[in-house]
């Protein structure tokens, strides 16, 4: 391919998803990514006795990449919320909130290498939030708008979800029926069902069949470390594959982009990107952006047109502004019986209940409630034994025996309101190997946020006692840490220019042939949906109308 | 969702930290003035398996060292000069406790005599030489011994995850054959 099209820029959930789009429909189309490939039968592994002790295997460490503003103070009044363990006790002595991570993956498929594979669809009201409930802001389209949108990556993916779709209308089932839940999730479940909530299967894009050339999932629980089996619906295998296969699309890897250069007539022409050894200058007609919440704000920040020092497609002022992170807690605790529950998908059940953004008493905003206790990383010895039983001698091995497969915890996330105090600009201090600016993170939970995390919470206690844990041994959230993966908002859509950074169709509303397609776009996080579904149907509508201008 | 995430470079700022703390403890002061190969010299790693296999003795699944902890944990803190000086440090308080036991070196003693010691160990004060070397060990200990499948068995844990996977993950756990 000589002059591209379209250079997108990132392949995760959004970049990938808009890649295809375009890809698919004969436009020529490269792809910018960072970070290198992922071979997963190489790079993850589950299949080695040392599987425990490394996490996802990351090949570009992310600590460091951005900064952070102080965060806040810490209050008495919120004890409750703070992150302990009951050998070591408070996880974090500071009475301040800690940084631990913005946690992502840079390399062909961004974050869905390591995510559990929830494959959400925002509740409808929650894209309604200012009309509605007088907070954050409306998106610029409906549910229904989005519809065909998440049918199509459902399809893509290869999503296997529940026959009864909710609140969330659907024009086509599922391609793949739901899994069965584990054994540990139907004790959940019968603790939920005590407390008159439901909990359902999950939509993951975990395969419950072979499909698309895919085998069916085996239940190893370890999603997050990568997939070795490639049943996984990640970008890479389904989105970058689909989009390289039709010839149109190429991606270059350890492509880290360093700015876009503003052209004349509003028009970007040109997109800068560094290797190992020199800089490289891509023109194009269309550039989208698709670096994730954090950096692609910076980027824009980072490409300030020739007599502004403001950014690109800043003229709201809102670029990095409305900034919202994952609000979650997680409380874990010994079940009397012995469950297997290192066994099954990670996240395979959920309760919807508290989704609907009215849904809190005396709190705007939703939330949900699903297991946890492979995300909180208790399905192997190595962790018991850290985390759970403690001791030594041989009690430690007795209670090893007695109490392996018997840790049970549900975790809940929920809607993140966006507050002036939260957002992200560029370290006027600190600069990366190309001499630019890093990402600096502002974080701060307002007491609604607080608030919300507090019956989140208090649901995941009751919970997990209606299951029958008797003995809570470990509880961490975002209120002591910032530790995000979903992150939102920074690129505002919206229908004014004057109040938003992109347009419905996520094209800049002045740079028309820029866009945004990742979950920067977001004007609410939702009530606690996984938002890699929703980015890749976003991305895809982007797509189709795009095309309309190509 | 989320994770937490305990990252090599965490691990090291934990050792370097430790490593200044044990600076104000004599003989600790006196060791850590030497340069590593001295302090080998100097000091012994000779307790450490009698302290591992006392932290995880064989029953009906192996000790510590018949699956090599300590070979696997000296390897690593050879990697980590703060870690090694901990444990040459730490080797050398068990010697001196089982001194003070009138016997010569912690590995001869009997098995009651150890566990004691290594109570004082981890009853010691937070931030003293004992507790954080004790503390240390276990952590890792922990870490070699529990990777190896060996020490699954008798657990009823079937791993490692892959490539089998856990088919019967709806189905109540079988348990383990004891």
């Amino acid at each position: 391919m000589t002059r591209p099209q379209v250079v997108v820029i990132g392949s995760g959930a959004g970049g990938a998803a808009f890649a295809w789009a375009l890809a698919d429909a004969g436009v020529q189309v490269q792809i910018l990514e960072a970070g290198p490939r992922y071979d997963p039968l190489k790079d993850y592994l589950l299949a080695s006795n040392g599987w425990e002790q490394q996490g996802f295997p990351a090949k570009v460490p992310i600590a460091g990449r951005q900064t952070h503003a102080p965060l806040q103070l810490l209050e008495n009044r919120w004890a409750d919320l703070r992150s302990w363990n009951h050998l070591t006790g408070h996880s974090l002595a500071s009475d301040r909130r800690s940084f631990l991570a913005y946690n992502h993956v840079i390399g062909v498929g961004g974050t869905t290498l390591h995510f559990t594979g929830e494959s959400h669809r925002m509740h409808p009201l929650a894209m309604q939030m200012q009309s509605r409930f007088d907070v954050a802001a409306d998106w610029p389209f409906d549910y229904a708008e989005l519809e065909p949108f998440y049918v199509e990556a459902e399809r893509l993916i290869g999503v296997a979800g529940p026959s009864d779709p909710g609140v969330r209308t659907r024009s086509a089932p599922y391609p793949l029926p739901a899994h069965n839940l584990s054994y540990a999730s139907q004790k959940l479940g019968k603790g939920c069902r005590k407390l008159g909530l439901s909990w359902t299967a999950n939509p993951v894009a975990s395969l419950s069949r072979a499909y698309d050339g895919r085998p069916p999932c085996n239940y190893c629980g370890n999603c997050t470390r990568g997939c070795p089996r490639l049943d996984k619906g990640t970008a890479d295998l389904t989105f970058i594959a689909k989009a390289l296969a039709t010839g149109n699309c190429t991606i270059t890897t350890g492509a880290y982009v360093l700015r876009l250069l503003a052209g004349s007539n509003d028009r970007v022409k040109a997109v800068v990107y560094g290797s190992t050894r020199r800089q490289h200058r891509v023109e194009a007609d269309y550039f989208a952006v698709a670096c994730g919440a954090v950096e692609t704000p910076r980027l824009l920040l980072n490409s300030s047109p020739a007599g502004s020092s403001d950014g690109l497609a800043n003229e709201s002022g809102l670029v990095g502004r409305n900034f919202m992170e994952t609000l979650f807690w997680a409380s874990a605790g010994l079940h009397p019986e012995p469950l297997g529950s290192h066994r099954g998908l990670p996240s395979d059940a959920i309760c919807w209940d508290y989704n609907a953004p009215d849904a809190i008493p005396g709190v705007v905003g939703g939330c949900r409630f699903s297991p946890s206790t492979a995300e909180a990383d208790l399905i192997g010895p190595i962790n018991y034994a850290r985390r759970v039983v403690g001791g030594w001698g041989r009690s430690h091995k007795t209670s090893m025996r007695e109490q392996f497969g018997r840790m049970l915890a549900v975790g809940g996330i929920g809607e993140n309101l966006p507050d002036e105090r939260s957002f992200i600009d560029l370290d006027p201090n600190e600069k990366d190997a190309f001499d630019l600016p890093k990402a600096r993170i502002h974080s701060h939970l307002a007491a609604t946020e607080i608030e919300r995390l507090d019956f989140i919470a208090k649901t995941c206690r009751r919970i997990l006692a209606a299951a029958g844990v008797k003995k809570v041994i470990e509880e961490y959230g975002s209120y002591d840490a910032f530790n995000a993966t979903h992150v939102f908002g920074t690129c505002r859509m919206g229908t004014e220019a004057k109040t938003s950074v992109v347009d419905s169709s996520c094209r800049s509303h002045r740079w028309r042939n820029l866009l945004v397609t990742d979950a920067s776009v977001f004007p609410s996080s939702g009530g606690g949906e996984s938002p890699a579904l929703t980015i890749s149907a976003i991305a895809l509508r982007a797509a189709r109308k795009l095309l309309h201008s190509i | 969702m989320i994770l937490i995430m305990l990252d090599k470079k965490q691990k090291r700022r934990h050792f370097l930290r430790t490593l200044v703390l044990l600076g104000s403890f004599l003989p600790a002061k006196v060791l850590l003035a030497l340069p590593v190969e001295k302090q080998r010299q100097a000091g012994s790693l000779s307790a450490l398996p009698a302290f591992l296999d006392t932290l995880i003795p064989e029953d009906i699944s192996p000790s510590a060292s018949q699956l090599n902890v300590g070979p696997d944990l000296i390897g690593r803190a050879r990697q980590e000069s703060g870690f090694e000086r901990l444990l040459i440090l730490g080797c050398t308080w068990l010697n001196e406790q089982s001194h003070k036991q009138g016997k010569q070196l912690f590995e001869n003693l009997d098995e009651a005599a150890r566990i004691a010691i290594v109570k004082t160990a981890e009853q010691s004060a937070d931030r003293s030489l004992p507790r954080v070397f004790f503390k240390a060990v276990q952590y890792y200990a922990f870490e070699i011994y529990y990777a190896h499948p060996e020490s699954w068995v008798s657990l009823g844990y079937i791993g490692p995850p892959q490539p089998v996977g856990f088919p019967d993950y709806a189905e109540p756990p079988e348990l383990p054959r004891t």
